[in-house]
């Protein structure tokens, strides 16, 4: 896809504006542009381009693309990124896994659960796994108490968890992505 | 119209006033950390809670609004105690360092605390720990001390249209900031500074100087442009620490010159003894010798047929302007005197509007020929305040604005040396004439001109002629004034230009500064009296200063410091700073305004007005019997009154020399325009030296890149300097910084501050 300059004056004058960035941020104006230039879109952008980015985070770059296209100093749009923990600036894994810590979970275990993952995986809470395939991150309740203690993989959950279970979890996304 | 009873106080208050205002109409005390009477209200920090009759929670007072009937009170015991926990809770992470904090004394915790906190702690846990950032000259931020009310944060938002300063993260890990700059200087910094209730955002200035209680405050009004904010100095030991704004007039904002740039006041190098030149060097004399030796000597050059001229700094006071006049005038038989070493040609005038109010009620503005926010800030964030909340455009024909252009509506960039091309094309369009023609090499495009025209037309506009704009620049603003039914508002140079010319600081025959430095050069006149300039670093063209200066018999310096221009003096004498002296200052809008003496001069440092005094009794003619400041000022006033006729000054200005590759404009960066800003250690810090900036795109075209040295090149003289790229200068064209008593650059302009200039890669 090619920009048109006619249609995207505003979009060309932010690529002249940062020569050194400007293939990341073309990229990321490709993303974005479908959207008006008003601040309420700012949190589908910045989905938008977290999704599209390998690693799942936000580089530097995004969030200038963003801040641009908007006319909002940089800064705010960090701080809008920072304030929500579904978006991140460093780099991630490919799978994002998302251990539940609250109570219902912890009743029924969810520490041990916890802790089977960063053996498993051999990385602290945060990290991402030296393959570059998993990030283990914590959250809140994900609204399965029934099946407590859960975790969430990308966007599939999984429920009813013991040490085993999350080995064979494990085992299989990486045989599966192996295959690919 | 509602009614409350707050505290058992009834009060009838209009519907939409918020409980805090109710209370502060019946003088309740509620404590506030995130509520300031100029920022929107956010209520985000919990402390204003109060108990409402009836209402099953506490109530934040600074958002709710009242409802007929209600009883509030602020002081049961349900608030005392949410106080108590919300206080408590805030110190959980308060590092309690009040014995080395700067703000203590003034700080809104500490006296919270002190008033209505429990002296308690039943957290102990380790508390977060962040570094303390020193964010340049300016400012220092300590993260453990901020208690979140983000007043910066909505501060920079709402007045500044948004700047590098954020919160990040949230909850417990809130942290606040600049996100990518380690020097945080914007021009209105201080008034985040003042803006943070506790010790967060300290002054580097006055870090570790003094405490706040041991300051003696004065009234006085600021010395560096003709907004005349209201300052209150604090003195200690004879030396200026602390500048507050307390008064929050005439805008509750104020600039960093005015919250910092006083440094110079304390400064070291600062000579306060009279000097007198013998051969080679400049020895000290006591004060009565110098005046002695100077009506000496002018008296001798007029007995002889010489003239004396006079050329005195447009920041001093209507005091100064009055008395050393009529030394020039009476005594001495002078015709040449004058105040606008800024160079140019005009004449202040009358303006339309009487105050900042006045500016910010208008629907639009049309701003002309200055970079508001460097020589009149307080009135850039004026005119952003209507166009950021969307009530008025903004329309510019600026070249390389640096803080409106992000409100403005319509912004013509025109090159250098173009903008009353640009000018005259407008008033051609509202005249339906043709205007394409003029707009050849400007930059500026049709389509910009017709949305202005169309704009103005719409909404009654105020008019701003900036102080860049020439005698027939200001007849052409004028027409389109006229066209429009306004009268525009002409800004000037300096603090009390305005006052200056009331008091008849200027040659009868409207010879200008050139006319006087030419008459220099040419030997008609022989003394030359300066006073708290250096001609050097503000005049415009420092090439015939030099020659002006050199071709003198005899040359009076009364100044701070040893600048260039005291260089070439037979006789120097020591001047005050503006916190030494009292005095009259006119401001922008006409209005008359009294400085107040802080701290009683340093050594044999003199004001002005005692100078001509003096030199006027040394003469045999003394200009009258006054003690005080005080005895003077009733003649100012007098004079304040009386109608003031200026002479034409219409076809005094050449053209500009524009030839060479580049047109360039000579502007004075932020932290360098103002009065004695390059002996301001900060600013000195901020802007150390002169730097040329280009449009990115310009800059890639010409195969520079942000940073490189390069060399400029005017009239065969050569300036090795940075080159910078920014946004706002136009494309083909260069903005190049002045304001430097160390750097030479005035050498390469010509009167005007527009030059041609050729650019090159400095070699290795």
């Amino acid at each position: 896809m090619h920009l048109q300059p006619d249609q995207h004056s505003k979009v060309l004058k932010i690529l002249q504006k940062y020569p050194p960035f400007r293939e990341k941020l073309h990229e990321y104006l490709k993303i974005i542009e479908k959207y008006p230039p008003s601040r309420e879109h700012m949190l589908d952008m910045l989905h938008d381009i977290q999704d599209y980015e390998p690693k799942h985070y936000l580089p530097r770059e995004a969030l200038m693309a963003v801040a641009e296209y908007l006319d909002l100093p940089l800064a705010e749009v960090a701080s809008t990124v920072s304030f929500y923990s579904m978006f991140s600036l460093e780099p991630r894994g490919k799978h994002i896994i998302r251990v539940c810590i609250s109570p219902p979970c912890q009743a029924l275990g969810g520490s041990t659960i916890l802790v089977a993952l960063k053996d498993a995986l051999n990385i602290n809470v945060g990290d991402v796994t030296s393959d570059g395939i998993f990030t283990l991150e914590t959250t809140s309740c994900l609204g399965v108490c029934g099946v407590a203690p859960a975790m969430m993989i990308d966007n599939d959950v999984y429920g009813n968890l013991t040490e085993e279970k999350i080995q064979r979890i494990i085992e299989e996304i990486r045989r599966r992505d192996a295959a690919h | 119209m509602p009614k409350v009873v707050i505290d058992g106080i009834e009060i009838e208050v209009p519907p939409g006033t918020t409980i805090l205002n109710a209370a502060q109409r019946v003088g309740v005390e509620i404590p506030v950390f995130c509520y300031h009477p100029y920022l929107k209200p956010a209520g985000i920090c919990r402390m204003c809670l109060v108990e409402v009759e009836g209402m099953p929670r506490l109530l934040p007072a600074c958002i709710t609004e009242v409802q007929d009937g209600w009883e509030i009170y602020t002081n049961s015991d349900r608030v005392k105690d949410a106080r108590e926990w919300l206080l408590e809770f805030v110190l959980v992470n308060h590092p309690l360092e009040c014995p080395i904090c700067d703000e203590a004394g003034e700080c809104e915790l500490q006296n919270f605390v002190f008033k209505f906190g429990e002296p308690r702690k039943r957290l102990y846990d380790e508390p977060f720990k962040y570094p303390t950032r020193y964010l340049g000259p300016l400012i220092v931020h300590q993260m453990n001390r901020c208690v979140l009310c983000r007043r910066c944060v909505r501060f920079s938002d709402e007045a500044m249209g948004g700047t590098d300063w954020g919160v990040y993260e949230r909850g417990y890990r809130t942290i606040v900031g600049p996100y990518e700059r380690d020097v945080f200087a914007q021009k209105y910094t201080f008034n985040m500074e003042a803006l943070c209730p506790v010790g967060a955002i300290t002054s580097n200035i006055y870090r570790y100087k003094t405490r706040i209680w041991k300051l003696d405050f004065t009234n006085s009004v600021c010395a560096h442009c003709e907004v005349g904010c209201w300052l209150d100095l604090g003195e200690r030991d004879g030396q200026l620490l602390k500048v507050l704004h307390r008064r929050g007039y005439p805008s509750p904002w104020i600039c960093d010159k005015g919250g910092y740039g006083f440094e110079y006041v304390n400064h070291s190098e600062r000579i306060t003894v009279p000097l007198r030149r013998e051969g080679n060097r400049l020895r000290g004399v006591t004060t009565d010798e110098a005046l002695e030796f100077v009506a000496g000597r002018l008296k001798g050059l007029v007995e002889s047929g010489g003239k004396v001229a006079a050329l005195v700094s447009p920041h001093l006071t209507c005091e100064d302007y009055l008395l050393m006049g009529s030394f020039m005038k009476e005594v001495v038989g002078s015709d040449y005197l004058d105040y606008r070493l800024y160079g140019g040609n005009t004449y202040p005038e009358r303006p339309a509007v009487d105050s900042l109010e006045g500016v910010e009620k208008a629907e639009a503005y049309l701003v002309v020929g200055e970079d508001l926010s460097v020589h009149h800030p307080v009135l850039a964030l004026s005119v952003a305040k209507g166009c950021k909340e969307g009530r008025a455009s903004l329309y510019l024909i600026v070249t390389g604005d640096s803080f409106l252009f992000k409100f403005a509506a319509e912004h013509a960039n025109p090159l250098p040396g173009k903008e009353e091309k640009v000018l005259e094309a407008l008033a051609s369009v509202l005249g339906g004439k043709d205007y394409a023609s003029l707009l050849e090499g400007t930059e500026v495009s049709e389509d910009t001109l017709k949305a202005m025209a169309q704009g103005l037309q719409e909404k009654k506009p105020l008019i701003i002629g900036g102080s860049r704009l020439t005698p027939e620049g200001r007849v052409l603003l004028k027409g389109v004034g006229e066209r429009l039914g306004i009268t525009p508002l002409f800004l000037d140079w300096g603090s009390n230009s305005k006052g200056a010319f009331q008091m008849g600081f200027w040659s009868p025959g409207g010879e200008s500064v050139e006319d006087i430095l030419n008459k220099c050069v040419s030997g008609e006149i022989k003394g030359l009296f300066v006073s708290s300039m250096d001609l050097f670093r503000d005049y415009p063209n420092g090439t015939l200063v030099k020659e002006a200066l050199s071709n003198l018999d005899f040359l009076v310096v009364h100044d701070m410091f040893f600048t260039e221009t005291v260089a070439y003096s037979d006789c120097y004498l020591p001047a005050t700073s503006f916190a030494e002296d009292g005095g009259t200052v006119v401001n922008m809008f006409w209005e008359a305004k009294k400085r107040n003496r802080a701290f009683k001069p340093k050594d044999e440092s003199m004001p002005l007005w005692q100078v001509a005094l003096g030199l006027s009794r040394k003469w045999g003619r003394p200009l009258g019997d006054f003690g005080t400041v005080e005895d003077v000022t009733p003649l100012v006033r007098e004079r304040l009154s009386q109608v003031v006729e200026a002479p034409s000054t219409l076809g005094g200005v050449k053209a500009a020399h524009l030839k060479g590759d580049i047109p360039a404009l000579f502007e004075y960066p932020f932290y360098r325009a103002g009065m004695r800003t390059d002996f301001c250690n900060a600013f000195v810090q901020l802007v150390p030296e002169p730097y040329v900036t280009l449009n990115p795109e310009y800059g890639d075209e010409l195969g520079f890149k942000n940073g490189d040295i390069v060399i400029m090149e005017v009239d065969g003289n050569q300036f090795r300097m940075k080159l910078f790229f920014r946004d706002e200068v136009p494309r083909g064209g260069a903005i190049v910084s002045r304001g430097f008593s160390d750097f030479p650059i005035t050498r390469a302009l010509k009167g005007l501050w527009y030059r041609g200039i050729e650019l090159r890669a400095a070699k290795e």
